[in-house]
């Protein structure tokens, strides 16, 4: 089996993790839960093992480089980064309903980049041949990791408030102040990341091109999703934002962010055109 | 007061207030969407097509062909400076106070304004209580500062107080990148050369104005090498040069991207390569007599006949177009003073011009190499400026400033216990922190009921 194989089948375990959760947190059954994590832990251990068997076979291939560097590649690594993400969160706040929200997340990543792009594996043009290939990737992504949850959980918040506060339901869900806080934590662990991905990225575009900042697309959108984020903290650490329109905005910011990875591929030109 | 330093500390209230920082964001992110979505920089003829007159006519005078560098963009970004330091000269010293004012016991006013307090009664006596607490917990009872107001004990302790500083260090950080590009903007220069393969330089064109600017030494192109991977994948461009002044070589090396080179105050890029040509034209009149021999490169105009009437501009080469082999792109003006412009093949070609009969005699290739240069004497502020936001957003996201107050009052039986705390963010932690510290109490002081 080779790594596209796997992960195909990755992406599966990740919906079937997402419709354990989504069962366990109907159902209120703990059973499920337990369910739900380990198939989920399954996908993320997979999930890696993918990744690094890809790079294994860019090594045998005779051209052994990080696997960063296309729009597939970039997909599984945004499946499992958001996955450790939710891990995480799971874990810190022994809390499984989020996962409901956040699970299809790495499903989608993984399914559709399989299906969609370009699986193979290419060697490294000149201009990609770069240590700041490994920061710059990674670290935008675990940006981006960071607000797809804060966005799941920002869809908790708003689902919770719709709910009657006495009905069985909302019994079961995590308080509205717990979910405005993880929210408020996901963004503040997401915006130094993104902060960290677009100074790596203005270095090694210095590097390589010259010009630190060329208002390429592909960084306007990043600088704008980084404003509004900014404009989140702002009003939040200042003014006090809290809870619905913290909600609301973090929905906007991940729009932008999903806009940054995909929309400036896809419906604009420029400079970045690995993924 | 003189009503005009009101007004001037309104203004400056205003400039440092959050509204606007929420109202600079917006209206930059704003911007910055409408330079994406209208496309930057291209030959007025390209708008004309895309959007009417009309509306070209708007864009071009509002500026959105050109966002990033219109005044309008620049004086957002000259606010946002203002504001940045207006903020910081506004809110610093009222921090710095703050952190260097001692923490106070617990007095009742306090207790109202705090966020987080737990009140709850223990059956030990106060000294019981301090006694098993310190003995076993000592390295976190050493975090405390005991004071005795009559009988009573006052517990206090504060930690990440630095973090209350990051806000103001990545501000600076802001800062530093913006002042850095301005320099870079007004001081810097961003060029580009082509050199042909075997020969060297010394000026070079400035973008955006191609002015032609004397680099004060050459730079020679020895050799300009291509490689691939087997699937045709490029691997490596390189350009082997020599940088030379006044006829010495004083350094040598291999510009490959991602690996520029700097010489004499400025950074050399690999940044493009192109096939260029030598080629030789043979013109002649109704097949009669000898023809005549033209020599031409890309950019060259020159006369194909005796009396220099008819004149042709070589506009572009191509070395294999549509597998048909070298072509040249040629243009020329018609009798009726019309330009117009046509491909000539070398193989089987011929061009008519004016009665004369053109065709390319002889190809002589040569590979160029394409060179970013550039000199940013702003760009190490940006870097330091980058540095800073992250300093400080580590500080300011990874510390928290949190105050603790314990509160022991002697009872008629056993003792009344506060705990009460605050921090600057996450009120979750500080809730769960002193949850876990009233519990570390009740297992050491017995609890008799809820207050």
């Amino acid at each position: 089996m080779d790594s596209t194989e796997l992960l195909s089948a990755i992406s599966l375990i990740y919906l079937a993790s997402w419709f354990a959760y989504v069962i366990s947190s109907t159902t209120r059954s703990l059973w499920m839960g337990r369910v739900a994590s380990l198939i989920m832990w399954a996908g993320w251990a997979g999930n890696g093992a993918g990744f690094f068997l890809r790079w294994m076979e860019s090594h045998q291939m005779g051209h052994g480089r990080i696997p960063l560097t296309n729009q597939y590649e970039s997909m599984v690594l945004f499946a499992w980064a958001t996955a450790s993400v939710y891990l995480l969160l799971e874990l810190r706040y022994r809390n499984r309903i989020i996962g409901a929200f956040v699970a299809f997340i790495p499903f989608l990543s993984l399914g559709l980049g399989s299906l969609l792009f370009d699986t193979t594996i290419r060697p490294l043009v000149p201009a990609l041949q770069s240590n700041w290939l490994t920061a710059h990737v990674i670290t935008c992504f675990l940006g981006y990791a960071a607000f797809a949850a804060s966005f799941g959980v920002s869809l908790l918040y708003m689902v919770r408030q719709r709910l009657d506060p006495e009905g069985r339901m909302a019994k079961v869900l995590p308080s509205e102040d717990l979910l405005d806080h993880l929210n408020y934590r996901a963004i503040a662990t997401g915006f130094p990341f993104l902060s960290l991905g677009i100074i790596t990225g203005a270095i090694w575009a210095d590097v390589a091109w010259g010009t630190y900042w060329s208002w390429d697309p592909k960084e306007t959108w990043s600088l704008i999703t980084w404003l509004i984020y900014a404009a989140f903290l702002h009003a939040r650490l200042s003014r006090g934002w809290r809870g619905k329109r913290a909600a609301v905005l973090s929905v906007i910011g991940f729009a932008a962010t999903l806009f940054t990875y995909f929309g400036v591929n896809f419906l604009l030109s420029g400079l970045h055109s690995y993924a | 007061m003189h009503p005009r330093k009101t007004e001037t500390q309104s203004l400056w209230g205003r400039l440092a207030s959050l509204r606007l920082t929420l109202a600079l964001f917006l209206i930059l992110a704003g911007a910055s969407i409408l330079g994406t979505l209208i496309p930057q920089n291209r030959p007025f003829q390209e708008y004309l097509e895309m959007y009417g007159s009309v509306a070209t006519r708007i864009f071009k005078w509002v500026g959105l062909t050109d966002v990033y560098h219109s005044l309008w963009f620049m004086g957002i970004l000259g606010l946002l400076v203002v504001h940045l330091v207006a903020c910081s000269l506004q809110r610093l010293p009222a921090t710095w106070k703050s952190l260097r004012t001692p923490q106070r016991p617990l007095s009742d006013g306090l207790l109202k304004s705090l966020p987080v307090v737990k009140r709850f009664e223990l059956e030990a006596g106060v000294e019981e209580v301090v006694e098993a607490l310190r003995g076993s917990a000592p390295r976190f009872f050493s975090r405390f500062k005991q004071e005795k107001i009559g009988e009573t004990l006052h517990l206090l302790s504060q930690g990440g107080r630095w973090s209350r500083m990051g806000a103001y260090v990545a501000h600076m950080g802001v800062l530093g990148v913006l002042v850095g590009a301005t320099i870079g903007f007004a001081f810097g220069f961003k060029g580009f050369v082509q050199i042909p393969e075997g020969k060297s330089v010394e000026l070079v064109e400035e973008r955006g104005s191609g002015k032609m600017v004397p680099l004060g030494f050459q730079v020679k192109c020895e050799r300009f090498h291509v490689s691939s991977y087997p699937d045709g994948t490029p691997r490596e461009y390189r350009s082997d040069l020599v940088f030379m002044k006044d006829g010495r070589r004083e350094l040598e090396g291999a510009l490959r991207v991602n690996h520029p080179i700097s010489f004499g105050g400025y950074q050399f890029y690999q940044a493009s390569y192109g096939i260029s040509a030598r080629v030789t034209f043979e013109a002649q009149k109704d097949s009669a007599g000898p023809p005549l021999k033209i020599i031409m490169e890309p950019g060259d105009t020159s006369a194909i006949d005796p009396q220099g009437q008819i004149v042709v501009r070589f506009l572009r080469y191509e070395t294999d177009l549509q597998g048909r082999g070298p072509a040249v792109l040629l243009a020329h003006l018609r009798q009726d003073g019309h330009p117009v412009a046509g491909w000539v093949f070398q193989r089987d070609g011929k061009a008519t011009i004016g009665g004369w009969s053109l065709k390319i005699s002889h190809v002589e290739e040569h590979r160029w190499t394409g060179i970013q240069v550039k000199r940013d004497p702003g760009v190490w502020i940006v870097w330091v400026g980058c540095g800073l936001i992250m300093v400080g957003c580590a500080m300011a996201f990874l510390g928290v400033h949190r105050r603790i107050w314990i509160k022991l009052e002697p009872g008629k039986d056993g003792t009344h216990c506060w705990i009460a705390a605050s921090s600057n963010r996450d009120i979750e932690g500080t809730k769960r922190q002193v949850e876990m510290l009233a519990e570390e109490f009740v297992k050491k002081g017995v609890r008799k009921s809820r207050g």
